[in-house]
């Protein structure tokens, strides 16, 4: 049961937190109207992918594996512009958010950038769902125990929704500043995933070959085969042994965004003479946040 | 209201389209008459065996998780090319593809296991 229940988690976990955060932000934002269209984007979504895997297992053909991992690519970086985007937006917005009253930010956010969230709910569904339903019905049909299989996969997916829905249920809870720095912070760590993700697919989809030693070995930490594995794997992107060129797009990613969503406004860059005048600021002396 | 899920579900079905036609022009899958099948089982040691050799022309994958939680993947590279793979077999599952080689050596690479990697000979078509 634990083997499929780990992979189904992982496949399921990515999809799931990607569309909690978007259902959370639109909440916040005042957008309730535009989460029927959210989840019926998602409907849709896992309809199509478990529909082509029906198709496919009937008709006997595989999964077409480059093609597959093709359309993870360039629906991952799709992801890393939106999630990118989400960061920029809420960095800005954390910093005058005390000004204007909670709820009233709805205007702020533009009817085509809520569209593009919409949008971006229904891709990250489609990414990992083609894999996963070939998947599911790989463990109910062909495994050697097929309850236990089956069960275990079920699982795994309940499991990967769960935890979407508990980020979106504390999304909704906590105060809108603390969400804009807290959720900008694991986005930032999601982005570079995926984008460390896309060249991991990229490579498997034949149309990347370069910086493939390994850089790392990461097996301590994220372990095959285990539950924390898959959630490291499926949340944040990390493999067990990333190799040179994944290493080094997390991390260029990862460092820069992490500082800009981190860094004390009190802390910003502002004119020199403003800032001789001003006595130098010991080390670790930060704002509250 | 009704406008949106109607644009999502045409870029579903477009996507849909494209990924089904990907399906149908790259028919590898279909075994070809007089492949040389070469069977795996993934285990915590990695592919097994560890080498194989096979004829130029259609090869057959076999490839079983014969009960390691560690690795879950096969896959056969050219260089640090991937040509073939079999992703997401846990204990239990097998799984098939079929590649055709020239001969020359490649990779048989099973991550995760405690001997990732593995040599293929393709020799002359026999």
């Amino acid at each position: 049961m634990i083997p499929t229940f780990v992979i189904a988690l992982r496949e399921g976990v990515e999809a799931s937190l990607i569309v909690g955060i978007i259902a959370a932000f639109l909440v916040r934002e005042g957008r309730q109207d535009t989460m029927r269209q959210m989840w019926a984007g998602v409907a849709v979504a896992v309809a199509l992918c478990v529909g082509i895997a029906v198709i496919l297992r009937v008709i006997g053909e595989q999964l077409p594996q480059r093609e597959q991992e093709g359309l993870e690519t360039v629906i991952g970086l799709i992801a890393v512009a939106a999630v990118t985007y989400m960061i920029v937006w809420m960095r800005r917005n954390a910093r005058g958010i005390k000004k204007v009253l909670e709820g009233n930010a709805a205007n702020a956010l533009a009817s085509g950038s809520t569209m593009a969230l919409v949008g971006m709910a229904f891709l990250a569904v489609l990414r990992e769902g083609f894999e996963t339903s070939v998947f599911m019905l790989a463990a109910f049909q062909d495994a050697s125990d097929t309850t236990a299989a089956g069960a275990g996969a079920v699982l795994g997916l309940v499991a990967a929704v769960a935890i979407g829905l508990g980020i979106y249920r504390g999304g909704v809870r906590l105060n809108l500043t603390r969400f804009f720095r807290v959720t900008g912070l694991i986005l930032v760590f999601v982005a570079a995933g995926l984008l460390a993700t896309s060249l991991h697919t990229a490579h498997e989809a034949g149309w990347f070959d370069s910086l493939q030693g390994q850089a790392l070995d990461l097996t301590w930490l994220v372990q095959p085969g285990t539950i924390s594995g898959s959630l490291l794997t499926g949340m944040l992107g990390l493999q067990p042994t990333p190799t040179v060129g994944e290493a080094a797009i997390y991390l260029l990613y990862a460092v820069p965004m992490a500082l800009y969503v981190l860094w004390p406004d009190r802390l910003r860059l502002r004119p020199l003479a403003r800032a001789r005048r001003q006595p130098a600021r010991p080390a670790g002396a930060e704002s509250p946040a | 209201m009704i406008r949106i899920p109607v644009r999502l579900s045409l870029t579903a079905a477009v996507f849909g389209l494209a990924f089904a036609a990907a399906g149908c022009g790259s028919s590898s899958e279909d075994v070809p008459t007089g492949a040389k099948k070469l069977s795996f089982k993934l285990t915590d040691d990695g592919c097994v065996p560890h080498s194989a050799s096979a004829p130029a022309g259609p090869i057959l994958f076999e490839v079983e998780n014969a009960g390691t939680s560690a690795v879950t993947e096969f896959e056969v590279l050219e260089g640090d090319s991937v040509l073939g793979e079999k992703e997401n077999l846990a204990e239990g599952l097998s799984g098939s593809f079929s590649l055709d080689l020239e001969e020359g050596k490649y990779t048989i690479y099973c991550p995760g296991g405690s001997t990732e990697r593995g040599a293929l000979t393709v020799g002359e078509a026999s």
